[in-house]
Formats: structure tokens, C-alpha cells, sequence
């Protein structure tokens, strides 16, 4: 069996981190959503979540996911279902989907992000949260938008 | 064949099985536990007190959310042993990190659990 050593590596490297920051989001997240019990809690910690800065993130973490699954995807084919003999053009239709699947979802998430930073409320409730003086840089762009 | 897999294989063929079965319960609960946070609920996809709690009040939600919790917590810390036995030599140091790492896994288990079954129930 001829190992493609660069790409194969580079693949392998990417999805052992990708797992790791996924890992660490998990982590985060499951003590982060414990703390939602209660409706005041749960609307500090959205608004805080609901940042820009978070938003951004979130679209990070999505490529994230979107890698890892694809990969493992990709390595069940291979493991599975003897795919190693198609591996070429295995990796490109996953790269397709991943590309459709990451249009189809950033799609939302940069539109409620928008949405967001257009409403008043988006606006209030990050200076009140993060409690930015009304003079700071951060505070004048939320209202330039 | 393939590096990864003779490092998979120290890991043991049940940790080998396993992290697919789950990374396959994963993609599918993970598109549901996605599809349901942006675009399940309000007409903006914002996600409220009151979608959130809403959607839990049913008991399917609850189970998809708990094999979730719980696939993802196994496929992590799967994942994390194999890459102590790939890359610490160190017999003791091994056995050490792979349970501390269960301990932290079943803490999460605990924690996850009690948020997602201990939910405010009834009229919300």
C-alpha cells in the first residue's frame, strides 16, 4: 500500500488538532450550558456569547467540525469499505460537500450575526455586558453599524 | 498499512471499534443538535430561555441530547487515550493520564447529565 505522505500527514496532523480544539470546546461548553438553569443566567451568558468576537469563533469551530467529520468520514470509507483504492477522488467529493455544508451553515450564522448587530438590543446588551464606556472604540463601532 | 492505525491498534480494537461508532452517532447528532439551535425555534433563529426550554420539555429531545452528551464524551475521550498511548512513553505517566481522563470524562458525564435531565419542567 503507497502511503501519500505529505497530504496523508498533513491530513492526519490536522485532524488529531482540530480534535483537540473540538475537546476543548466541549469542555467549555458543557460547564458553560450547566450554569442555564436559571433565565437570568442564561440571557447574561447568551448576550455574552453573542458577541461578535463569539460569533466569529463560532464559524472557526464549525470548520473545525466540519474537518474532523469529513476526515473521520473519510477514514470509516477507508477502514470500512476498502475506499483506500479510491482515496483521490474520495477527498475531493468530501471537499465539495464540506465547502456546501459550511456555505449552508455560515450562511445563517453570518446573517444572525448581522441581524444581531443591527438590532438596539444587540447594541445595549453589549455595552451593558461587556460594559464598554460609551466613548470606546468597540461601543462606536456596534453603533456605526 | 497505515501509521495511523498500527497507533489506533495500540489503543485496542474496542477503543479502535468504538471511536467510529460513535463519530457515527456524532455526525448525525451533531447535524440534529445543529439544525435544531439555527433553525428550529424563533423566525430569526435566535436562541431564547424560551426555545431552548421548549424544545427539552420533550423527552425525544432530551434522550437525543444525553446519546450526544454521551457519544461525544466517549469519542473525546477516546480519542485523548489514544493519543496518550501514541505519544507518552512512559508506562506509569500513560496509565495516570488515561484515568485521569476517564475521571474527567465521567465529571462532564455527571454535569451534562444533570443539565439536560434536571431542566425546569412544565409551563414555560
Amino acid at each position: 500500500m503507497h502511503y501519500r505522505w505529505k497530504t496523508g500527514m498533513l491530513a492526519w496532523v490536522l485532524f488529531r488538532l482540530t480534535g483537540l480544539a473540538l475537546i476543548l470546546y466541549l469542555s467549555m461548553h458543557i460547564w458553560v450550558i450547566s450554569n442555564l438553569h436559571d433565565r437570568e443566567k442564561f440571557d447574561l451568558v447568551m448576550n455574552f456569547l453573542g458577541s461578535w468576537q463569539f460569533r466569529l469563533l463560532e464559524i472557526g469551530l464549525f470548520i473545525a467540525v466540519i474537518y474532523h467529520a469529513l476526515n473521520g468520514v473519510r477514514i470509516m470509507i477507508v477502514d470500512f469499505w476498502g475506499g483506500a483504492v479510491h482515496q483521490a477522488r474520495i477527498f475531493w467529493i468530501l471537499a465539495v460537500i464540506g465547502f456546501i455544508l459550511f456555505i449552508a451553515g455560515a450562511y445563517p450564522m453570518f446573517k444572525h450575526t448581522l441581524h444581531w448587530m443591527q438590532s438596539s438590543k444587540g447594541i445595549a446588551r453589549h455595552t451593558t455586558l461587556v460594559g464598554a464606556p460609551a466613548d470606546s472604540p468597540f461601543t462606536l463601532e456596534a453603533h456605526n453599524v | 498499512m497505515f501509521k495511523r492505525e498500527i497507533g489506533l491498534r495500540s489503543g485496542g480494537a474496542f477503543n479502535w471499534f468504538f471511536q467510529r461508532v460513535t463519530g457515527a452517532v456524532l455526525l448525525i447528532t451533531l447535524l440534529i443538535h445543529f439544525w435544531a439551535l439555527h433553525f428550529f425555534g424563533t423566525p430569526t433563529g435566535e436562541i431564547t430561555y424560551e426555545s431552548v426550554m421548549q424544545r427539552l420539555q420533550h423527552p425525544l429531545w432530551r434522550g437525543i441530547d444525553m446519546l450526544f452528551l454521551v457519544a461525544a464524551l466517549f469519542h473525546a475521550m477516546n480519542g485523548l487515550t489514544l493519543l496518550a498511548n501514541d505519544y507518552v512513553r512512559a508506562k506509569g505517566w500513560r496509565i495516570a493520564i488515561i484515568g485521569s481522563l476517564w475521571v474527567a470524562a465521567i465529571f462532564y458525564l455527571i454535569v451534562g447529565s444533570l443539565t439536560i435531565l434536571g431542566l425546569p419542567g412544565g409551563n414555560i
